[in-house]
């Protein structure tokens, strides 16, 4: 073998190991990168399902009003009427996509609370607010105590407002 | 030692140097911050938790409010029940369907000296950051503490 050739068997043998490298250095880096991202996004997922906990307790729409005065908690009676009308749903906005948002009465268990019963209706005592195609893969859940009030019996009842993405 | 010997010895060092910087650098930039979106989670949840107990009717016409108020003047009894009791009872209750069985929680109601304090084996994550909140009545205050969820 000629000097020539022997250089150029080495020149090529050089290339071809810092390609191997470069291509290392790339996987690991797109890698991070995508780490990074799905990050960003599962906390941006976080943070709009916490906005919209503390927006669907504060909306006028399903809030109690007791003497003309507006107070912390959520009316059945409105509750029911938000969910057979699907009032989330209409509203489209840009928080509530991909999300499912259910309430559901945890506290005291009354005899009149039908288990499994799945109508909206106010005695069956779980609200689905809003359901987004099923998902793949993880689906995570935020969670808030509410207080709802039943008029018809002027009752408070401890609840709880889930909303998974 | 040869002088080039010495010299691949000393990059050597160089390269070992520059490895260290790198790794503790990422190290520092990789460590978990505190995350205060979580904190303000769990200081919604205790707030409203403490809010819509305290709300909640327990029949005979009353509300958890008044059992506590009850249980903080002078222990007596309320729909039939002891208000100290009853208002241990429901409490405990009513964390486990809101927090979850796993979740560890802390209550004290001051002015009647309670305290409720979960068993650390029972918890999903005893090492977790406590979140307090306290709520304040013109009777009594409540003070409540979770454990931030793993």
């Amino acid at each position: 073998m000629k000097k020539a050739q022997a250089t150029m068997i080495e020149t090529f043998m050089v290339l071809v190991i810092f390609f191997i490298l470069l291509m290392i250095g790339i996987y690991f880096y797109f890698q991070f990168s995508a780490k990074g991202i799905k990050k960003t996004g599962e906390e941006l997922a976080k943070f709009s399902g916490t906005t919209l906990l503390s927006t669907i307790t504060s909306m006028p729409e399903l809030k109690c009003v007791i003497l003309k005065k507006e107070e912390n908690c959520l009316d059945a009676i409105k509750l029911s009427i938000a969910s057979k009308q699907e009032l989330l749903k209409k509203m489209n906005l840009s928080m509530l996509r991909g999300k499912s948002v259910y309430v559901y009465v945890v506290y005291p268990e009354e005899d009149w609370i039908e288990k499994k019963c799945e109508g909206n209706n106010i005695e069956c005592g779980n609200w689905t607010l809003l359901k987004s195609r099923k998902k793949k893969g993880r689906i995570s859940k935020l969670s808030t105590a509410v207080s709802i009030y039943y008029p018809t019996q002027e009752k408070y009842y401890v609840g709880k407002l889930i909303v998974e993405y | 030692m040869k002088k080039s010997q010495i010299e691949m010895i000393g990059l050597l060092i160089i390269v070992i140097l520059v490895i260290v910087v790198g790794v503790i650098f990422l190290r520092l930039r990789t460590a978990p911050k505190e995350d205060i979106l979580s904190t303000a989670r769990e200081n919604i949840l205790i707030s409203n938790l403490i809010e819509s107990f305290t709300k909640m009717s327990i029949g005979c016409e009353k509300n958890m409010d008044d059992v506590v108020e009850m249980c903080v003047k002078n222990g007596g009894v309320i729909c039939g029940k002891k208000s100290c009791e009853y208002f241990e009872e429901s409490f405990k209750d009513v964390a486990k369907k809101v927090l979850g069985k796993g979740r560890c929680y802390e209550i004290e109601l001051e002015e009647a000296d309670i305290k409720i304090v979960t068993e650390e084996k029972n918890c999903d994550c005893p090492n977790a950051k406590k979140i307090c909140e306290k709520y304040t009545s013109l009777d009594f205050t409540i003070k409540v503490c979770v454990w931030a969820s793993c």
